[in-house]
């Protein structure tokens, strides 16, 4: 596996994997992610690590080590982890950390982009709700917002491209496709993802690297899901 | 630790908030650090109370802000020019002021720059979170870190025993910087750097831009001739204080304080925390320009900027 140490500016640097594809990299960089934020040599140093798709940006004290030091360890602790674990291996796999189930509901009160998925796809909704609530999905990357978590892959046979434009106001909790990603908003917010359903629960338990799983619930559930009791 | 009512919120102003240095270690969820705009202005304005360089004061965007003081105690003035008046007369910007139970502090507009500072001795004691008293609106964390000040709001400091001495410290005149000067960012070249053509580069380099109404602490978005042929966008990373994006348009953005954490568009390099700290005084329609910087001397210059301000 490929990768090479990109200075960013005098503070920052991003560990940058170049050859594998995203799904062999998500346990290496979930490990990696780990071992940095343990590294009792590096407890000072580290302020803040961003994992993404095939990328860890490592900002750090500028204080407390020189930004070459810092890249001497950070070639040491990449080199030890892929030596140790072909990217294949369940050695690595976050797989059996943390598999978490999300209830969604997929009324079409609360889904308002589900009819034009169905006539997208030539699915009928029953259809793409059994193949989205089936699918165990792994979590790339969080951004935009806080807890918002880039979730893959969508099956091939429902996958759909981002409205043109965003929309106004997505609600709190709603579930939307975009491309070979799905996703919950976790606040409402403009969106331009294609909404196929909403969740009651809080979420704020996403991590890279864990495995997400939905469960459908009906509307009646929806509405007397309470949210304490996932806390 | 004592806590005491410092100040009530008369007229909030266009835009207040309190920021501390900021809310590290929480990019991984998404969470943006936040922190000062002008981190210049901010750290003076604790140093010369001898407060930590972590101390939440008011970040005060365009002025008219209005307050009460409810105790005895030191504040200091720091950023844009507001012409403030405690008590009806005029307060010198970049310097400390006794005030007392019953004075009233009052903002105008802003004369010169963009954001001023109001620190207190102890500094502001609102409520947390993720260790963090900075404001940021739309990650909505927490009531009190995701409003800005509002009316009526009573603001709490740590009580302080000893009676405030009658000396004031002032920031020497040499480290006032001119926000209306013209201002030229260093850029520090990143790995996608090479992925633009060398026209490509020279027009980023060359180009008088301007900033555009889409300018605030996320980010600033800056106008000038279209860089055209940019790469596609790439797949999200991280994305560092200062970042140079260069979005399909051809118009630059330069990410701040309050910036999305990952984003795929291709970036030219970043420019350093101190150019960061002058871009943010700066208003729509100035004129904003870049150069290549040697990574040593930004380096070298933040390491001297650190230890100064001790964070």
């Amino acid at each position: 596996m490929q990768y090479q140490l990109d200075m960013i500016g005098y503070d920052a640097i991003l560990i940058h994997f170049t050859d594998a594809d995203n799904t062999q990299l998500l346990p290496v960089i979930y490990t990696l992610n780990q071992q940095l934020k343990s590294a009792p040599d590096l407890s000072t140093v580290i302020i803040d690590i961003i994992p993404s798709y095939q990328t860890l940006l490592v900002s750090f004290n500028i204080l407390n080590m020189e930004q070459h030091q810092l890249a001497d360890k950070l070639h040491a602790y990449v080199k030890r982890l892929l030596n140790t674990a072909s990217p294949k291996s369940n050695h690595a796999s976050p797989s059996t950390v943390n598999l978490i189930t999300i209830p969604v509901c997929y009324h079409e009160s609360l889904a308002p982009d589900l009819e034009s998925l169905s006539q997208y796809s030539a699915l009928s909704i029953n259809d793409i709700i059994q193949i989205h609530s089936s699918t165990i999905y792994s979590c790339y990357a969080i951004g935009f917002m806080p807890n918002f978590a880039y979730l893959g892959d969508v099956d091939k046979r429902i996958q759909i491209p981002r409205h043109a434009k965003p929309k106004g106001q997505v609600a709190a909790g709603s579930l939307g496709i975009a491309d070979n990603q799905t996703a919950i908003y976790p606040k409402s917010s403009p969106g331009g993802w294609q909404i196929i359903g909403q969740s009651p629960a809080a979420l704020n338990t996403l991590s890279v690297g864990c495995q997400v799983k939905f469960s459908a619930i009906s509307l009646d559930e929806f509405n007397r899901y309470d949210q304490k009791a996932d806390a | 630790m004592n806590i005491t009512p410092a100040f009530d919120v008369i007229k909030p102003g266009v835009h207040t908030l309190i920021q501390d240095l900021g809310r590290f270690g929480y990019q991984h969820l998404g969470i943006t650090p936040g922190g000062p705009a002008d981190l210049h202005a901010y750290l003076w304005a604790n140093k010369i109370l001898g407060n930590d360089s972590n101390m939440a004061i008011l970040e005060i965007h365009y002025g008219l802000m209005t307050l009460r003081v409810l105790t005895d105690t030191k504040i200091a003035i720091c950023g844009a020019e507001f012409g403030v008046n405690i008590n009806d007369k005029p307060a010198f910007n970049w310097q400390t002021h006794n005030v007392k139970t019953g004075d009233i502090i009052q903002y105008g507009g802003a004369r010169t720059g963009k954001c001023g500072y109001l620190a207190i001795v102890g500094g502001l004691q609102t409520e947390m979170s993720h260790h963090s008293r900075s404001t940021v609106i739309r990650d909505e964390l927490s009531e009190i870190t995701s409003s800005s000040l509002y009316e009526g709001q009573r603001l709490p400091v740590t009580a302080q025993t000893p009676a405030q001495s009658q000396e004031q410290r002032a920031v020497p005149r040499h480290y006032i910087p001119n926000y209306s000067a013209p201002l030229t960012l260093g850029l520090l070249p990143c790995y996608q750097w090479p992925l633009l053509t060398s026209k490509q580069q020279q027009q980023l380099l060359t180009n008088k831009y301007q900033i555009s109404p889409q300018a605030n602490r996320m980010g600033y978005q800056l106008i000038g001739n279209m860089i055209a042929d940019l790469p596609a966008t790439l797949t999200s990373e991280g994305i560092a204080l200062g970042s140079v994006q260069l979005p399909a348009d051809g118009q630059p953005i330069v990410l701040l304080q309050d910036r999305q954490t990952i984003g795929g568009y291709p970036k030219a390099g970043i420019i350093s925390a101190l150019d960061c700290s002058q871009l943010s005084q700066r208003q729509q329609g100035d004129e904003i320009s870049f150069k290549l910087e040697n990574p040593l001397i930004s380096r070298y210059k933040m390491q001297a900027f650190k230890h100064f301000f001790d964070f």
